[in-house]
């Protein structure tokens, strides 16, 4: 009897490892270009002539979505597209306003919105199964696009299909790094996402502690500690240690520690600690062209390097005389500590700067300016967070065509304004020329009516310098990166933790991610 | 000198009910600040220190059952999956389980055993398959879809469950109802099932719980319109912080038809757990 159930249980793994790996897809042969990408009204349109889209409430000084002259934005009417997406605030501005989208094409838009887990994994599954229950998808540059971008589709295919729209404003109106990375995987041919946001770390910091103890700072320690681009980490260390001994003390009563940071052993921290790396010319590969559109062999980690060591060391001193809730902290824990008024600086995404204005969640309203970052020896580094939107390669045409019509409308200037605008949403533009525009550009000074309606804007001066090629840090786009970057933010947490010297954590990433990518 | 009784049974009972209190405590008091901090506004849950007595604010949950909220659709869709999965579970389970029970067919032992390794394996081996399965079948994202789902793993159980209180049951009583007269279905109803019934009951309740607290599965085998409510739990949790108003309000819903189902049978699920520990 027990061969009997040993037997079975054989059986049983034997089968399940076939279906496995019957439905694993390391590899597609398949062409990423849809076989039709013509309108259905193809030979009835004049592609010389093109034609305002009927959508309602342009707003003026933004490129219109347009399609060539007897474009029917009705021909997939009826047709009904999955759009899987992170919990993002363009995801919800975009469900809140799909009437607009649906109104005009016919299209039924399901926006399901998950934690970036829930839709790598649900991507995954939907990929590998060859499957299209998901027609768009949220291409996380790192999680998805990298290790699945053979089942996306080329857009390329649509940009050039003359009898279908174009990308408003074109593809030079995207900010040209996002679109590198959030479009592309290995090389340029063919573009597989369009940018769709953009969150990037910048320095908040209460304006209100450093006017009021800035003579008695300089006076003790000779330096200007006004954060911006002149600030060197090591400056930012001695000014964060210096407000926490003086609220300690009493003598400082407006916040009680001088820094905070979203160092707790998560991804958060691995982004706050490449802020310091790269700034003194350091990265994770030796390769240095990983950042852009990507490789899939990534060659011998770079994490042995003296840049390395250095920045280990100094984001050790500066995580110790921070708030000790730092470790515990990811964005969002940072970002609620630094609402509730407690700490004076903190590396933290753009984008949450509608929370820190917002009065029913922060106890600092009006009192938050932004700088760039710190810098290190070599350079200014701010890491990029941002995202684009692909299709699934296995729908059909019709369904394909129809996304592309979503694709061209979600990211275009004129959808990237109401986002910004939309009380649910409030995700900065990926687009230059909503940046443009008169009101976008009052949004930016603070004290101005369009910076409390869009108070995302408030940052935007140090996020568009953050986005220069010089001053912008990509991660590693690499199939691999996912378990890389567990192995980054596990053992600098051990070293915030004491359990290893800050050498000894560099070297252990290295022989880590040597394993991993076989280098 | 010898300590009297009544002193004894006095530090006796002192010990224990401090235990008990600090156990209670413990287990309890998530729960409570849960179910206050749900009805606080955002500044006075994180207030400290911590007020107990103040002014209850209902505007997270009429936010949510609100238009605008859509957590009625949520909540529906819990309800709709885990009481049918439930449903179908428990019919099928006691037919199968009673099969198991008593028949006397080859290799009962090794099928038995098959069924509940089923309930056995990790999730992450038996996802990719059946959604392989599912999107083939075109359930990927539908009701029917979510309730084959959770009686994929509410199955097994109710099936293994039953079939260990049927044991209990002897056959005799089933073998005399039937020289008497019934058919072999009546002295399954008639007979075997009565004495069963509060193992049924618990069965139902776990198998419920099972599924009402579910998220894996529904996180992968849902959709845009069938999200149930620890799917929508999770998605207070956002790329710019967490919404912990209706965090709380969420937890508070979620736990409450199962304390109150839970409270109401008991007896049943004292008495029906206890059944297959007998012997």
């Amino acid at each position: 009897m027990k061969r009997d159930i040993l037997f079975k249980i054989i059986v049983f793994l034997a089968i399940i490892s076939m279906v496995l790996t019957a439905c694993s897809s390391t590899s597609s042969t398949n062409s990423q270009k849809p076989s039709d990408t013509k309108a259905k009204n193809a030979e009835n349109i004049n592609t010389e002539v093109q034609v305002d889209a009927p959508f309602d409430g342009w707003v003026e000084g933004l490129p219109k979505i347009t399609a060539p002259e007897g474009f029917d934005w009705k021909q997939f009417e009826g047709v009904e597209l999955n759009v899987i997406t992170e919990n993002t605030p363009p995801s919800s501005a975009l469900a809140a306003n799909i009437n607009l989208f649906e109104d005009v094409t016919g299209i039924k838009v399901n926006i399901e919105q998950s934690d970036l887990g829930t839709v790598v994994e649900k991507t995954s599954l939907d990929f590998n199964a060859k499957s299209a229950k998901y027609h768009v998808i949220y291409a996380d540059p790192y999680q998805i696009l990298a290790k699945h971008s053979q089942h996306f589709v080329d857009l390329n295919a649509f940009i050039d299909e003359k009898t279908m729209p174009a990308i408003p404003g074109g593809l030079e109106d995207f900010i040209p790094s996002q679109l590198e990375v959030n479009g592309y995987m290995g090389d340029t041919e063919a573009l597989y996402a369009l940018p769709y946001d953009n969150p990037t770390m910048v320095l908040a910091y209460r304006k209100d502690v450093f006017e009021k103890y800035k003579d008695e700072f300089m006076a003790d320690k000779g330096f200007d500690w006004t954060p911006g681009p002149n600030l060197t980490w090591e400056q930012y260390y001695e000014a964060a240690k210096w407000i926490t001994e003086k609220a300690a003390a009493g003598e400082i009563t407006e916040v009680k520690y001088g820094a905070g940071h979203q160092a707790k052993q998560h991804d958060s921290l691995m982004n706050d600690y490449s802020n310091i790396l790269a700034g003194y010319g350091g990265d994770y590969f030796e390769d240095t062209e990983l950042g852009a559109v990507g490789k899939s062999n990534p060659g011998k980690s770079a994490m042995t390097s003296d840049a390395a060591k250095k920045s280990a060391e100094l984001y050790k001193k500066i995580i110790d005389v921070s708030a000790p809730g730092s470790t515990s902290w990811d964005w969002s824990g940072l970002g609620e500590g630094f609402a509730a008024g407690d700490i004076a600086m903190a590396p933290e995404w753009h984008e949450f700067s509608s929370m820190f204005e917002n009065p029913d969640s922060s106890k600092v309203v009006g009192k938050v300016s932004w700088a760039s970052l710190p810098k290190g020896d070599v350079r200014q580094a701010h890491s990029y967070g941002g995202t684009g939107i692909g299709i699934n390669k296995y729908g059909t045409d019709e369904e394909k065509k129809a996304a592309w019509l979503f694709l061209v409308w979600a990211t275009s200037p004129q959808a990237q304004y109401m986002i910004l605008k939309s009380e649910v949403g409030g995700s900065t533009p990926t687009r230059h020329s909503v940046y443009d525009i008169e009101e976008v550009q009052k949004g930016m000074q603070a004290g101005t009516e369009e910076s409390k309606q869009m108070p995302n804007l408030l940052p935007m001066k140090v996020t568009l310098e953050a986005w220069k090629e010089e001053n912008v840090y990509m991660r590693p786009k690499v199939p691999q990166w996912p378990q890389i970057d567990t192995f980054i933010f596990t053992e600098l947490s051990k070293m915030l933790a004491d359990q290893q010297t800050p050498e000894e954590t560099v070297e252990e990433i290295a022989k880590q991610s040597d394993q991993a990518t076989g280098n | 000198m010898a300590v009297p009784n009544h002193v004894k049974k006095t530090v006796k009972n002192t010990f224990l009910y401090t235990i008990v209190t600090l156990a209670l405590v413990w287990a309890l008091l998530p729960i409570v600040w849960m179910v206050m901090s749900s009805v606080k506004t955002e500044a006075g849950m994180f207030s400290m220190p911590p007020k107990f007595f103040f002014k209850p604010n209902f505007e997270t949950f009429k936010f949510m059952f609100s238009e605008e909220g859509n957590f009625f659709s949520f909540l529906s869709n819990s309800v709709i999956a885990s009481v049918l999965s439930t449903i179908i579970s428990l019919v099928l389970g006691t037919l199968g389980g009673f099969a198991l029970a008593r028949g006397n067919f080859k290799n009962e032992k090794a099928l038995s055993f098959w069924i509940i390794s089923t309930r056995m394996a990790p999730i992450p081996a038996v996802i990719l398959p059946l959604y392989l399965m599912f999107s083939n079948l075109g359930l990927i994202g539908t009701m029917p879809g979510l309730l084959f789902a959770y009686t994929t793993f509410n199955l097994p159980f109710a099936l293994w469950m039953m079939m260990v209180f049927f044991k209990e049951v002897p056959q005799a009583l089933e073998e005399a109802a039937m020289i008497d007269g019934c058919s072999r279905f009546q002295a399954f109803w008639r007979i075997a099932l009565p004495p069963v019934a509060p193992g049924l009951v618990a069965t139902g309740i776990l198998c419920l719980m099972f599924s009402w607290n579910d998220f894996m599965f529904a996180s992968v085998f849902s959709g845009h319109d069938t999200q149930t409510v620890p799917v929508a739990a999770s998605l207070l949790i956002t790329q710019n912080g967490i919404a912990w108003g209706q965090a709380m309000a969420t937890g508070t819903v979620i736990i409450t038809p199962m304390v109150i189902a839970g409270l109401a049978v008991r007896k049943y699920l004292v008495q029906g757990l206890s059944m297959g520990a007998v012997k």
